[in-house]
């Protein structure tokens, strides 16, 4: 520190009026974590990369965009048309939508799988499930600004839910729309949260996710704890050592995600759906109307449902259990490599749950279909609400001390 | 037992054979190449011709290509205002992302004579469709076969549009030549839709060779650091 302060240069002067040196020091070149991380520990990197790629993308897209109910629709067209590169900067915000929830959704699964959610990271958790829920709002608004059939009829629809609420519903809809049913209004204040209010909010979670996860340390697929102060040799800087392993990690995403921007972007309508490229006609109720594959698992529990006030209750009950899960948990290891055979089938469960309520949600509705929506429904709060059971009383294998590589 | 299953099936099957209005016919895969320039131009210029009468393409206004072959934003009909049967023809700018080619390219094959409809024709794969056939010049008139003899010739595949179209009178174009014409205009169809694909298809490879060579390079920088860590 002296020899460094009597130095002179840039760093020096800076690191007189601000702790740049301590702060790359504590959570770069001195912060620890297990050697053994596998791959599904890429995946909270790389949604930080998708995030940048959204923000940038974003920035661009603005510039171009009208957020107005007769510009909106010829405005994307005018990006993809005329902007020098536009079309690309628009597939690249379009795909990363879709690309930010397979990331999110594969870390999640990582943090069940080894119980990244378990004391002392519960809070860490909880942050982590409000920035999925506010994405879903950033998703949601985002996809209303082309203004196509499905923009349109999806923001009609998934702003009629909120008349569900007993007594004040009609008047909340009418609120949240800013009209009696959603019009350009409607659409210039999506653009404006989308924009700015969401983006700022996961801006300031991210960053307190990144606060809490270094604050109580990375897990690791043992589910064992490690010392985070200090080298040992169970764990690595994280710096050079997992900044250049997930780097390499991030180059190999964007060799996937970039031939699916370049060749694939549609993904045979699933990130961009067919009906979204006719305007929107509030005349025209298209006759299918589904929301982008990341939120139909939720929806597809909201059709099993009969009753609309009751599946939408099941529907807010199915994201609300991923915030108590820490909860739910009562076994003594962390992770599924220690767990008993309960907890394996359970997730197994989760799993083939959620990808069938995915699947079922994209396709229109069927006496099968709605069936078997209810059985993988009931599948889905089986993992939650029996945990507390199974976690309980199955028998676990001890951890071992170390990490195993 | 078995006699009411065989029943019960035939029952089955006479439902399929006998709904006339309610079959989904496969779709034929169309021969597209967005790489083909002149079969697009070509296109263009059919669309020119035949088309704009009554199809708007805006997002092509200030494309060079239409605008070479004649498709022009000042003769498109965006400001008519009556149309027959009261329905407007949608633009067609964007009309392959939405149905894709192999629907395009079926559709223009599958009008029929059907004289309960106003404009005369009808559409196997759009059923009562508000478009008239104007490819009838060229393709000549067919005629839709009843299912029940068409049934028992096709069993082990979806019908696709010729099993159950017949052509009555041929048109000025033999089947071959339709097909390279309908061809010509999904092609320009697509390129309407997307027409920066080709730039995007080329920038492509330069990007995803660059990352490979990046990966390649990273990856053994990566492998040296944690090598150390081995020993």
């Amino acid at each position: 520190m002296e020899n460094l302060s009597r130095k002179k240069g840039m760093l020096a002067w800076i690191n007189a009026r601000f702790p740049l040196r301590e702060f790359l020091y504590k959570h770069l070149t001195h912060y620890f974590a297990a050697r053994n991380f596998n791959f599904w520990y890429y995946f909270g990197s790389f949604s930080l990369l998708v995030l940048a790629n959204q923000i940038l993308t974003g920035i661009w897209l603005t510039m171009e965009y009208t957020p107005t109910a007769t510009e909106a629709f010829s405005s994307i067209q005018h990006i993809m048309r005329d902007v020098r590169l536009g079309w690309l900067i628009r597939l690249l915000h379009t795909t990363g939508a879709s690309a930010f929830f397979i990331v999110i959704y594969l870390h999640m699964y990582r943090g069940i799988i080894y119980g990244s959610y378990q004391y002392p990271r519960e809070l860490l958790w909880l942050i982590g499930m409000m920035i999925y829920v506010v994405l879903l709002l950033e998703a949601f608004t985002g996809y209303v600004l082309p203004w196509g059939q499905m923009s349109y009829w999806g923001a009609e629809v998934i702003t009629s839910f909120a008349s569900a609420v007993p007594w004040v519903g009609k008047y909340i809809v009418i609120w949240l729309r800013g009209d009696f049913a959603v019009s350009g209004v409607t659409l210039h204040r999506f653009f404006s949260l989308h924009v700015t209010a969401i983006p700022l909010v996961i801006l300031f979670l991210v960053f307190i996710h990144l606060v809490a996860l270094h604050y109580v340390g990375s897990n690791n697929p043992d589910g064992i704890d490690i010392k985070h102060d200090r080298e040992t040799k169970e764990d690595v800087p994280f710096h050079p050592y997992y900044t250049l392993k997930d780097l390499t990690g991030a180059v190999l995403f964007l060799i996937i995600f970039l031939s699916i921007v370049f060749y694939y972007p549609g993904m045979h309508g699933l990130f961009l759906e067919h009906e979204n490229f006719v305007p929107a006609d509030p005349l025209q109720t298209p006759s299918d109307i589904s929301p982008v594959w990341y939120m139909t698992p939720f929806y597809a529990i909201l059709r099993a449902v009969p009753n609309k006030t009751l599946g939408l209750t099941i529907m807010a009950a199915s994201i609300a259990l991923l915030f108590v899960l820490p909860w739910l948990d009562r076994s003594p290891v962390r992770s599924i490599r220690y767990k008993g055979i309960y907890s394996k089938i359970a997730i197994c469960v989760l799993v083939i749950s959620f990808v069938g309520l995915g699947y079922i949600g994209i396709h229109s509705v069927s006496p099968l279909r709605t069936f078997l929506a209810q059985i993988f429904s009931i599948g889905y709060f089986a993992f939650f609400l029996t945990m507390p059971i199974y976690t309980r009383f199955e028998t676990f294998k001890k951890p071992p001390e170390h990490l195993t590589s | 037992m078995m006699k009411g299953m065989l029943l019960f099936i035939l029952m089955l099957l006479s439902t399929m054979v006998f709904s006339q209005e309610e079959i989904s016919i496969a779709l034929e895969k169309a021969p597209v190449n967005i790489h083909d320039t002149a079969s697009i131009k070509r296109g263009a210029v059919f669309f020119a011709r035949n088309c704009e009468m009554c199809h708007t393409m805006i997002y092509l206004r200030y494309d060079s290509l239409a605008i070479k072959s004649g498709v022009l934003y000042s003769r498109m009909p965006i400001n008519v205002k009556t149309w027959p049967l009261n329905i407007r023809p949608p633009d067609l700018s964007l009309e392959a992302s939405r149905r894709g080619v192999d629907w395009i390219y079926t559709y223009l094959h599958s009008f029929y004579l059907d004289t309960q409809r106003p404009t005369g024709w009808n559409n196997l794969l759009f059923l009562n469709t508000a478009m008239a056939n104007i490819f009838a010049p060229y393709q000549g008139q067919q005629i839709r076969l009843p299912l029940n003899e068409v049934g028992a010739k096709i069993y082990s595949r979806a019908y696709q549009w010729y099993d159950l179209l017949e052509l009555q009178t041929p048109g000025s174009l033999t089947p071959e030549q339709f097909d390279a014409v309908i061809t010509d205009v999904v092609n320009f169809l697509a390129y309407a839709s997307e027409p920066y694909k080709i730039d995007q298809e080329k920038l492509g490879y330069w990007v995803l060779g660059f990352l490979i060579i990046l990966f390649i390079l990273i990856y053994r920088l990566k492998r040296e650091y944690w090598k150390k860590l081995e020993k």
